[in-house]
């Protein structure tokens, strides 16, 4: 389908492609058996320019375009969406930095993320605070001109791959998600340790690790934003973030849809009504999701305010679609497609997690359904004043 | 539905074995992709790999309820267990029993019964194999890429078209020590890793008549009969591993706190487990009603044919909910669900996909 895409659009996308199939193809299958974080391809990506489409112009960027993300996300995850999470996971650290952080640290490190010399991370989850965000433990106490932090965050992207961490933690715990602050955190800082890593089902080019604070001192200069804001720069950064995800997921569906689509029209399997009926449902759903997906990223670039439950359309839509996708992609091949020569299985591995990261489908839906109460409680106010 | 007192007997013995001898190394096996044999011997001895031989040749003469019972209570915790076993006894026993000739019947199956041996059953869908004609002789090259019970030590069950034609088939029994036969790689699949599942490769692997299972160009009808009992026994491992992700993810929901609250109190898990628990019973009833068919010697094959249908499918649903019960950590390998998942997976495409199974159903149905 033509979305009309303005030529900078094709041009990246065009350059996604080339890169991924270059890049990345030859080495997925070994990226995912030994779960090897693809640490020069994505420097490669950035001599290429595709770190810096998630950065403002000012700051050596192209821009820092939702639009361009998804687009440059979906082509990643075509191939593979281990290293599309890798790709990913700097952007999602970065997007406080852009969005909240002071001039200084914006000089500080933006532009070095642009090229690619330095890699970002997004440490929020820990063990007792997955879809319950605001329940983290991890402290920071003033000291000083510093914060002392401590506690384990869980479940990191990139943790001990990536330079530059942002790091919530709370400043004051009497005041919940009120009490929480963001913090830039450098590798090698005294205190700033690497903990588990974990072994998962998919997405095993990315590496995901425990990040361990101990008394770890943070100068006042690297409090971002302003402190007990912390939880809401989260929410905001994770709304600007969930069309990404969608895309990964819309990336991995396409893979998975082309893969099966090529052995049914390879084995004559096509001939079959019940797979015709099922391969155009799929190109249907794929359709609608890219739709989705791009529809909210113009949205966004086209500077709405408030974006937060369609960028929750754009992740959950998409990510059931990629479940469904791989899934079928499985079945349609049989006993092909259990098999790892034809990659389809670890396409069905790496989809599992579209539904679960940065907020679970079901925390989506529920905060979905939360503003739809929302609007139909103002709707029926301004009845009543009527 | 009731089950007879000697089922329920033999249920509470495997139930009891596979969380006091299977559970504690089921990670490790899967973590290793190391062939269950540990299991399987101790299953041996409990008669249980020669469910589908007779007592005269010294197997258990289980009946079908009584196997998938059993294939079931292993599931729940380890599925690799339990496709080893089901293969050796419906994809390599049971076609020798009902198809092969005196002699071979004598050769194997005693030794079938005790575990001796264990047989194999190369996947008559990923055959790539050509086949030349040498005199009496069957010349073989090429390669399957989905041999079950490759690792075991026993010889395997293969079908082949010696026309070319698919539905001309013919099954024979080829030892693994044939010269020409190599295994090539194992662990090539998603799931199913303590199963011993792998790729064979044939190069010039020489196989006489004596090798044939019936006759020649009777492979269909074989292969018919046994997918009969294997669309049964691979419901019933797909309903325990159903059970299993369940129960676990069960326990998770009402341990795991978020918001103050445990989670099974929230209305989208709740849903999730309500539906994950009324799809397994459905699956139960379907599995049992069609192996008690099979005992009573009624016709069983469609009610076999949906039972494989619609536990396949829900155990790919069912452990896709576990998963997500979990969050994060269902994609973990420290939790167990991500294993029940991927071996899901297997079962759901083997002895007949989805789409296939939907066709066999939809022809029994209108005949």
């Amino acid at each position: 389908m033509d979305y009309f895409l303005t030529d900078e659009e094709k041009t990246l996308k065009e350059k996604a492609r080339q890169i991924t199939e270059k890049l990345v193809l030859p080495v997925r299958d070994k990226l995912d058996e030994k779960a090897e974080f693809p640490t020069e391809i994505v420097k490669e990506m950035g001599r290429q320019g595709l770190l810096k489409i998630f950065v403002p112009r000012e700051y050596g960027g192209s821009g820092a375009k939702v639009m361009d993300m998804c687009i440059a996300c979906e082509e990643v995850a075509r191939i593979c969406a281990g290293v599309a999470t890798a790709y990913a996971a700097n952007a999602l650290g970065s997007g406080p930095i852009i969005y909240f952080a002071d001039e200084d640290q914006k000089k500080k490190y933006l532009p070095r993320i642009a090229t690619g010399e330095l890699f970002c991370a997004f440490g929020l989850t820990e063990a007792q605070a997955g879809s319950d965000v605001a329940n983290i433990q991890t402290t920071a106490r003033k000291e000083g001109d510093s914060h002392i932090l401590n506690g384990v965050k869980q479940f990191i992207s990139s943790g001990s791959i990536a330079d530059v961490y942002v790091v919530l933690a709370s400043t004051d715990k009497s005041r919940g998600a009120r009490g929480i602050s963001a913090f830039i955190v450098e590798k090698g800082m005294p205190g700033f340790s690497f903990g588990k890593e974990e072994n998962k089902l998919g997405i095993r080019a990315s590496t995901t690790t425990e990040l361990v604070f101990e008394d770890c001192r943070v100068p006042k200069e690297n409090l971002m934003g302003k402190e007990g804001r912390g939880f809401l720069y989260t929410m905001r950064n994770f709304d600007h973030s969930r069309p990404g995800v969608g895309a990964i997921a819309l990336g991995i569906a396409q893979g998975a849809y082309e893969a099966a689509l090529d052995f049914a029209y390879k084995n004559k399997l096509l001939e079959n009504q019940c797979i015709q009926k099922k391969i155009a449902d799929l190109a249907i759903e794929i359709e609608a999701a890219r739709a989705l997906i791009y529809a909210v990223a113009r949205m966004i670039d086209s500077g709405a305010k408030n974006f937060s439950k369609e960028s929750s359309f754009a992740k959950v839509f998409p990510s059931d679609v990629a479940m469904r996708v791989t899934t079928y992609a499985i079945e349609l091949l049989g006993p092909y497609g259990i098999l790892k020569e034809y990659n389809v299985e670890k396409m069905l591995r790496d989809a599992k997690i579209t539904q679960i990261y940065e907020g679970t489908n079901e925390i989506q839906r529920a905060v979905i359904a939360l503003e739809l109460i929302r609007e139909m409680g103002m709707k029926s106010r301004q009845g009543k004043e009527q | 539905m009731e089950l007879n007192q000697e089922c329920t007997l033999l249920q509470n013995e495997l139930k009891k074995f596979a969380q006091q001898v299977i559970l504690d190394k089921v990670d490790e096996l899967d973590k290793t992709c190391s062939f269950a044999r540990d299991n399987i011997k101790k299953l041996s001895e409990m008669g249980l790999l020669g469910a589908v031989i007779p007592e005269d040749m010294g197997g258990a003469a289980l009946d079908t309820i009584g196997l998938v019972i059993t294939l079931e209570e292993i599931s729940k915790v380890c599925a690799s267990t339990a496709l080893i076993t089901a293969t050796h006894n419906a994809l390599f026993a049971y076609p020798i029993l009902k198809f092969g000739s005196d002699e071979i019947k004598k050769k194997y199956l005693p030794q079938a019964a005790t575990g001796e041996i264990i047989g194999g059953y190369a996947d008559v869908t990923t055959n790539e194999i050509e086949i030349k004609k040498e005199g009496e002789d069957y010349i073989l090259n090429g390669r399957n890429l989905l041999v079950l019970n490759s690792s075991a030590n026993g010889p395997l069950i293969i079908l082949l078209s010696f026309s070319g034609e698919k539905q001309n088939l013919t099954a024979l029994l080829v030892e693994k020590n044939t010269t020409g036969i190599k295994r090539v790689q194992k662990n090539n699949t998603i799931g199913m890793k303590a199963s011993g599942i792998a790729e064979i490769a044939f190069e010039n692997c020489t196989l006489s008549p004596t090798n044939i299972i019936g006759t020649v160009n009777e492979g269909a009808t074989i292969l018919q009969e046994i997918l009969g009992l294997a669309q049964l026994c691979l419901a019933a491992i797909a309903l325990g591993i159903s059970q299993g992700a369940t129960d676990a993810a069960l326990k998770y929901a009402k341990e795991r706190i978020q918001f103050n609250t445990p989670i099974i109190e929230f209305g989208m898990v709740r849903e999730k487990i309500a539906d994950m628990s009324t799809k397994i019973e459905a699956g139960r009833l379907l599995l049992y009603d069609a192996a008690m068919k099979r005992d009573a010697k009624k016709d069983f094959r469609t009610a076999a044919a949906m039972a494989k249908y619609f536990s396949g499918t829900a155990a790919v649903e069912i452990t896709t909910s576990a998963i997500q019960i979990y969050g994060g950590y269902g994609y973990m390998k420290d939790y167990p669900v991500e294993r029940y998942f991927r071996d899901a997976q297997v079962i759901n495409v083997l002895c007949s996909t989805p789409v296939q199974i939907k066709e066999i159903i939809a022809k029994y149905t209108i005949s």
